[in-house]
């Protein structure tokens, strides 16, 4: 299976992704900021006109900001009536499954040209009303009803590696240490502080001094969330937009010398609650979409030189880099605790900061991840750039994985 | 007898029943009943009624819970894999919630909330 026809990306936008910097903005104001960047983006000019459609990711902005139909406000907002606006819900995998729809609708031979995009503004709710919107991605017949949330269920998923692999908490850290690195050189991050220096600045409050990122990381000073994943296990609540602009390859000259091609994607669906799957160490559908992604591109996992994966959670970073079969079962912590995955690793898993550090508007981050590819690939990414990448492969995650889409991309 | 419902599901756990479904055609159990099996796709399902009894496949401590568990805070929660095979997600109830482990025994129970009835385990 394949595109009958090439697309690509030609220009990439996001907003800064932040809790508190967009309080005063809506989300259909975060997206035409987002679209408006990704325009400015294309190297010989675009108009929105050119589109041949809208395709939008949002997971609920009914329940985070009282607007529903969200994809026609955004259409109207960016002067591109009448063009089809579509809205594309998979929880927090919306915008990548926005991103393979936009893709095949130019392959069909519907249009040339489509904005795809994602955005979600979280900020209006406070803290347990996010809990409980967030939740709804879950089974809320037999999961939600019986005291889980959608940390509580990444955290069994951890008990349950741990147990399997015979590991412990300190290699979730190293995933922490390690995207927090990384948000300090990606302006567009929401957090700006290594581990460390969150650790002075909070330790300077509390009067107390810690000597390394893992005294920091065990105090107090990290509460648990869901045994055993802490507070910095956690991606926050984020408000943020990304949008892309995807052309058939037979007109991506027209807007740019260096597009970022797809060259392989995939989507897959697996059970809605956890409990229904046999193993709770391993997204199955990560595994077949990536599987088909890969296919279609005629790359394997060690073409990947660089990855955007779905740490929504710190666990959910190790278990990602095992499907995508980047390592073996078993040993994606291992290899973020040595440093294989730092940005100067073998394989850069998360140089942008990740969703743990750089923020996680849900709707908008498979369209961000796509983003950073765009970024890397045309050697834009600025100080996170990975030397040299030209392949790249981004994974976005739908809750617990009940929905996955994965995308490889080259340099055109 | 009743359909295969979410309400049908609930009605039987207040009742103290843990009832699943058995397809008739793969003999495949699963919990909560499935319209369609997920096995073989028949339609021909029988009401299967589970012993409750398994252990922890995967439990947590919750410390930020969902608006309708604030009460219960912290509590623990996990997926139980039951000995007919099939898991279920479960509360973790009458015990410290740190004694709830991966591989810890537990049998079905049921925790009343008002008017609810929440599907929940303890420790045998």
């Amino acid at each position: 299976m394949g595109l009958n026809r090439g697309v690509s990306i030609v220009g990439a936008g996001m907003t800064r992704f932040h809790n508190r910097i967009h309080m005063d903005k809506t989300g259909r104001e975060l997206f035409v900021e987002a679209a408006l960047e990704a325009a400015d983006a294309v190297d010989h000019g675009f108009r929105f006109r050119d589109a041949g459609a809208l395709f939008v990711g949002n997971f609920t902005s009914e329940v985070f900001e009282g607007q529903g139909h969200i994809a026609a406000v955004i259409a109207d907002w960016l002067g591109i009536n009448p063009i089809p606006a579509y809205r594309i819900e998979d929880a927090c995998a919306s915008s990548g499954a926005a991103l393979n729809l936009g893709a095949m609708s130019i392959a069909s031979g519907m249009t040339d040209i489509v904005v795809v995009g994602g955005v979600e503004k979280m900020s209006r709710l406070n803290t347990d009303q996010v809990t409980d919107a967030l939740a709804l991605a879950a089974d809320s017949s037999y999961e939600t009803s019986v005291g889980f949330t959608f940390p509580s269920i990444y955290a069994a998923m951890a008990s349950a590696y741990f147990k399997k692999y015979n590991t412990d908490w300190e290699q979730l850290a190293a995933v922490t240490i390690k995207n927090h690195r990384n948000c300090v050189l990606n302006p567009k991050a929401q957090f700006q502080l290594d581990i460390m220096a969150t650790a002075q600045r909070m330790g300077e409050k509390s009067g107390r001094i810690f000597k390394n990122e893992m005294e920091f990381l065990k105090s107090d000073l990290n509460p648990i969330i869901s045994s055993p994943l802490r507070l910095f296990d956690c991606c926050p609540v984020s408000d943020g937009a990304a949008a892309i602009i995807l052309a058939a390859d037979d007109v991506a000259g027209r807007y740019t010398d260096t597009p970022v091609k797809i060259m392989g994607m995939g989507q897959a669906s697996d059970t809605i609650a956890l409990h229904s799957r046999p193993d709770f160490t391993t997204l199955r559908a990560a595994v077949k979409a990536a599987e088909d992604a890969y296919k279609m591109s005629g790359f394997t996992p060690k073409n990947i030189q660089v990855a955007d994966v779905h740490d929504c959670f710190t666990i959910a970073e190790i278990v990602a880099t095992e499907d995508l079969g980047f390592f073996p079962k078993g040993q994606g912590g291992k290899s973020a605790e040595e440093g294989r995955t730092a940005l100067n690793g073998e394989l850069p898993i998360n140089p942008d900061g990740g969703l743990k550090a750089k923020g996680h508007p849900v709707g908008a981050t498979g369209v961000a991840m796509a983003y950073e590819m765009f970024k890397q690939l045309r050697g834009q990414a600025g100080k996170h750039q990975v030397q040299g990448a030209e392949v790249g492969l981004v994974h976005n995650v739908g809750a617990a994985g009940a929905s996955v889409a994965v995308q490889v991309f080259r340099r055109g | 007898m009743s359909e295969f419902t979410t309400k049908s599901f609930n009605g039987f756990i207040a009742q103290g029943k843990l009832m699943g479904n058995r397809c008739k055609k793969c003999e495949a159990l699963h919990i909560p009943p499935r319209q369609i099996c997920s096995k073989c796709g028949s339609q021909q399902l029988e009401w299967y009624e589970f012993r409750g009894d398994g252990a922890l496949a995967a439990v947590t401590v919750n410390r930020t819970p969902s608006s309708g568990f604030k009460g219960r805070c912290p509590y623990s929660v996990g997926i139980i894999r039951l000995v007919e095979g099939p898991s279920i997600s479960g509360l973790m109830a009458f015990d410290e919630p740190e004694k709830f482990k991966v591989g810890t025994r537990v049998s079905f129970t049921v925790v009343k909330d008002g008017e609810k009835s929440i599907l929940a385990f303890k420790i045998i």
